[in-house]
């Protein structure tokens, strides 16, 4: 019984080392994640891989998110990118020997307009040429399946149809982050945290060859910027520029009550979404906020308008308290889709572009980019996402499937 | 949505009445290179301070302004028609 209240160490702390050959920049589940299959897919030695996290691990976005994960994405090199996360998801607790309690709950993307009807088809569609488990349901089946929701025609906007995304699960956000940081740190890799980076070194040739930190300078190999809602500030320190524009997001959970709701509840005409977490709160949130600020300020106005949109959803909502709110940085791109990979810089990488979809590509992500620093080659998987396809006009449109944060 | 208001000839509106129109960038020259061009469409400077940024009134007179705010407390520094002198607010 006693060993049931074990204290349980996740991260070993080793001194810093003067130099690297690769160094991460920002130590939540992409950074650790990518750190963890560094190790395990590549045999890097893990005494030669640094994490540095200026907050604690699993700060920022990798500590409050929705914890949804799902694949019904629109663009065909979202999909693809997507449900290779989902096959990783599906495997990582045994994978980690940690418990990441992904339930199984089914994702339903509500359509309350026709084109929105005509978007979620399409999503359908091409998720089915993919071997995407997705499709459109109408008012009879979305009834039977949720019973939660309300279907009433008497409400501004009735729900007339539902991409029904069956594999759409919810984890522990948490376990990804203790999971890929315990593996790495046992295996000897270095987690620094409280160690901000103040600087990105380069040579005369303007090649990166390491970071100047809050507790002094290290030389890399390789540096790859992890950092999500802070990447303008790292990627400013390399001389790198960027379209990401910063928004803040912000979501609330009530009180914990037994399991009521079922499935994952997604709006995008009424900009709402609705899970239960495994500890039995509900999960509302809502869009980013529509222009570029630095304020993580929670605000009575989304309160207000965000349970007036749940609520109409999913009325028995209604007698539960609200217990905590919350606002976080995303860093948003023009396409909605990330950027990674190389930069101009040489052995500059960055992992960034994460707006409100990063939590559930961070197992997909971490094995990409271990791949591209340990073999310099770019996988097929996140080439479209390059940093350079801007340049090239060759965006990957993604705002239907991911513009309400879920 | 947190809240702060732009001075209008109708007084100051709050920021719900308005659409994001993002940082002011100098205009392109029409004979810039096409690198000068596609930074000038995609790459934006995302300041955590101080910015100078455009507002649509969407909900109200239905037109332009730009005031300089601080993106890290969302501090209006200087309204329309007003110069920012740094230290000033």
């Amino acid at each position: 019984m006693s060993g049931l209240l074990r204290g349980r160490t996740f991260f070993k702390k080793y001194p810093m080392k003067k130099s690297y050959d690769i160094v991460i920049i920002g130590g939540g589940a992409h950074g650790l994640g990518t750190a963890y299959y560094l190790v395990k897919n590549h045999g890097i030695k893990a005494e030669n891989i640094a994490v540095l996290e200026m907050n604690y691990i699993g700060a920022g976005g990798s500590g409050r998110n929705t914890t949804i994960v799902r694949s019904n994405y629109r663009t065909p090199e979202g999909i693809r990118f997507y449900e290779r996360s989902m096959e990783l998801w599906r495997g990582l607790s045994q994978d980690l020997d940690f418990n990441m309690m992904m339930s199984n709950l089914g994702h339903f993307t509500l359509a309350h307009t026709d084109s929105s009807v005509r978007v979620q088809r399409e999503r359908a569609e091409t998720n089915k040429v993919l071997g995407v488990d997705s499709r459109l349901i109408f008012r009879d089946e979305i009834a039977e399946l949720c019973p939660e929701l309300n279907m009433s025609l008497d409400v501004p906007y009735p729900i007339e149809a539902a991409l029904y995304h069956p594999p759409g699960s919810v984890l522990r956000h948490d376990a990804v982050v203790w999971g890929y940081g315990s593996q790495f740190s046992m295996r000897g890799g270095h987690i620094h945290q409280g160690v901000k980076v103040t600087a990105i070194r380069k040579d005369s040739a303007g090649k990166c060859i390491g970071v100047d930190t809050s507790q002094g300078p290290i030389d890399a190999g390789v540096v790859m910027s992890a950092v999500a809602g802070w990447t303008t500030q790292v990627t400013d320190l390399a001389g790198v520029k960027t379209p990401i524009t910063n928004h803040p997001l912000q979501a609330f959970v009530t009180e914990p009550v037994k399991p009521l709701l079922h499935k994952i509840i997604v709006s995008a005409s009424l900009h709402t979404y609705i899970s239960q977490t495994d500890r039995g709160e509900v999960l509302i949130g809502s869009e980013i906020e529509p222009y570029t600020t630095y304020s993580m300020r929670s605000t009575n106005t989304f309160l207000e308008h965000s349970t007036a949109n749940a609520l109409d959803v999913v009325p028995l909502l209604a007698r539960l308290k609200i217990q905590r709110q919350w606002t976080g940085y995303c860093d948003m791109t023009p396409d909605y889709s990330p950027i990674m990979g190389k930069t101009e810089v040489d052995n500059f990488l960055i992992d960034a572009g994460w707006g409100t979809w990063g939590f559930k590509a961070s197992a997909v992500c971490g094995e990409t980019m271990a791949e591209l620093i340990a073999t310099n080659r770019t996988p097929d998987l996140i080439e479209p996402f390059r940093l350079s396809r801007f340049a090239e006009e060759m965006l990957v449109p993604e705002k239907a499937a991911a513009s309400v944060s879920h | 949505m947190s809240h702060f208001h732009i001075k209008t000839p109708f007084g100051l509106r709050p920021v719900s009445e308005f659409s994001y129109g993002g940082e002011v960038r100098p205009p392109l020259a029409p004979d810039a290179p096409d690198e000068e061009a596609i930074a000038h469409l995609w790459l934006r400077a995302n300041v955590a301070g101080v910015q100078k940024e455009r507002w649509f009134h969407s909900s109200g007179t239905r037109r332009w302004y730009t005031i300089v705010r601080d993106t890290r407390t969302n501090l209006v520094l200087a309204q329309p028609g007003e110069e920012y002198t740094e230290g000033a607010a």
